[in-house]
């Protein structure tokens, strides 16, 4: 399996706080926290975080911590790219 | 040790206008029991004023040594505990006050507890949370004792520095009472002491009889452990029946000491733990709905509470 680069998640989010990343290997071995996102209730723009997370398969991690803080999403776009084929033998 | 939250207010309770209190929030209601944990968030415009005050009040009015210290803000009406405001306290601040808190004793334990909120001027959000373990009825410890009451293999392991020690009782349930289920209290009486605390629950279980609970701990010395029963929902007993605590003296290798006592209630508490009353396990998920509802069967409320912490967590990237 190729081991990923995750390069950096575009989002469509609304919200009040702030939205906080993190990306995840299996099992939660390895993790990145990303630079948390600055919602607001109405917004045009797209914000792009950048992230450095080579692993073969990652999850995302969204949520809110503070009290009153919400997101609504409505689109997540990861930016990938295939780096290496295998770790070494 | 679990943990778990009884009722929680999630509600916004925004003040009066200046100059004028609060009326009182009955914030638990219909519960009787322990205050365990108490905090409170504040939010709205600038900083809490330093006048004003948050009582936690029990029914009837206590007698000595019931109260705890701090300013009685509430007429000394069943005071159990006054926290003067202070600043600073910044917006959206939690106050935790759970270091200080004061549990319930002698003919307080058994009435209702409310929190009161007086002297808060200007425009306030305020989130309270309040942790009660609710007392139940055991007219049950009377008659129907567990008997047997044993530790058995308590030992201490040199290595990870830890203690542990297997209570095992039996419980007949022969008048029937169901309790909820029993919770092991907990005291270290040699120095340094512990004070009493509840440190696990066991489910009681219809048609089983024998019951186990496995205690760790990291000090050797005395401790004394209390097995008690706790049913949910009804008015619990006045001044129930005391009972010898079991006691287990552990020092490093130890050889096992068997007791046997009554069950029953001790009516000092230290710090307690709260138990879910009436679990569900039910959640359903609905569109566009921000908060969670807590529905108390027994009695058709609900209330609303704030999700803590929400997350969401995307499938794994690339697909297989």
């Amino acid at each position: 399996m190729d081991i990923i680069h995750f390069g950096a998640v575009r989002l469509r989010v609304t919200g009040t706080g702030n939205l906080k990343l993190r990306f995840l290997s299996l099992n939660e071995v390895a993790e990145r926290i990303l630079t948390p996102v600055v919602m607001s209730s109405t917004t045009d723009k797209y914000p792009n975080v950048l992230a450095n997370f080579s692993k073969q398969r990652a999850q995302l991690e969204i949520k809110t911590t503070e009290i009153d803080d919400v997101f609504e999403i409505g689109e997540v776009c990861i930016y990938i790219k295939p780096i290496f084929a295998s770790y070494p033998q | 040790m679990a943990n778990s939250t009884l009722f929680i207010d999630g509600l916004d309770h925004n003040t009066a206008d200046a100059g004028l209190p609060i009326s009182s929030l009955p914030v638990i209601l219909g519960l009787k029991g322990i205050v365990t944990d108490f905090s409170i968030i504040w939010g709205g415009d600038g900083l809490p004023p330093s006048d004003g005050a948050i009582s936690l009040q029990g029914f009837p009015y206590p007698g000595a040594g019931a109260i705890a210290t701090g300013t009685d803000s509430s007429g000394g009406i069943g005071v159990v505990k006054t926290f003067a405001m202070a600043a600073p306290f910044d917006d959206d601040t939690q106050w935790d006050t759970s270091a200080g808190l004061v549990v319930l004793t002698d003919g307080f334990w058994d009435q209702d507890v409310r929190v009161f909120i007086s002297n808060i001027t200007g425009t306030r959000r305020v989130q309270i949370d309040i942790v009660v373990l609710e007392l139940s009825d055991l007219t049950e410890n009377l008659v129907d004792t567990p008997d047997n009451l044993v530790d058995s293999n308590p030992s201490w392991d040199l290595v990870e520095e830890e203690g542990s020690v297997d209570l095992d009782w039996t419980y007949d349930n022969t008048l029937a009472e169901d309790p909820a289920g029993f919770a092991i209290v907990r005291e270290k009486t040699d120095a340094p002491t512990e004070a009493l605390q509840i440190v696990g629950n066991v489910p009681f279980e219809t048609g089983v009889t024998d019951y186990s609970y496995t205690d760790y701990f990291f000090l050797v010395g005395t401790y004394s452990y209390y097995i008690i029963t706790y049913k949910y929902g009804s008015p619990p007993e006045k001044s129930p029946p005391s009972s010898p605590p079991i006691v287990i003296v552990i020092g490093g290798d130890s050889p096992d000491i068997s007791v046997t006592s009554d069950m029953g209630f001790t009516l000092e508490w230290g710090s307690v733990m709260a138990f879910i009353t009436d679990p569900s396990g039910i959640y359903g998920l609905i569109p566009n709905k921000t908060h969670d509802t807590l529905y108390n069967r027994a009695v058709e409320t609900s209330i609303d509470v704030k999700i803590p912490d929400p997350f969401v967590k995307l499938a794994f990237l690339p697909e297989e």
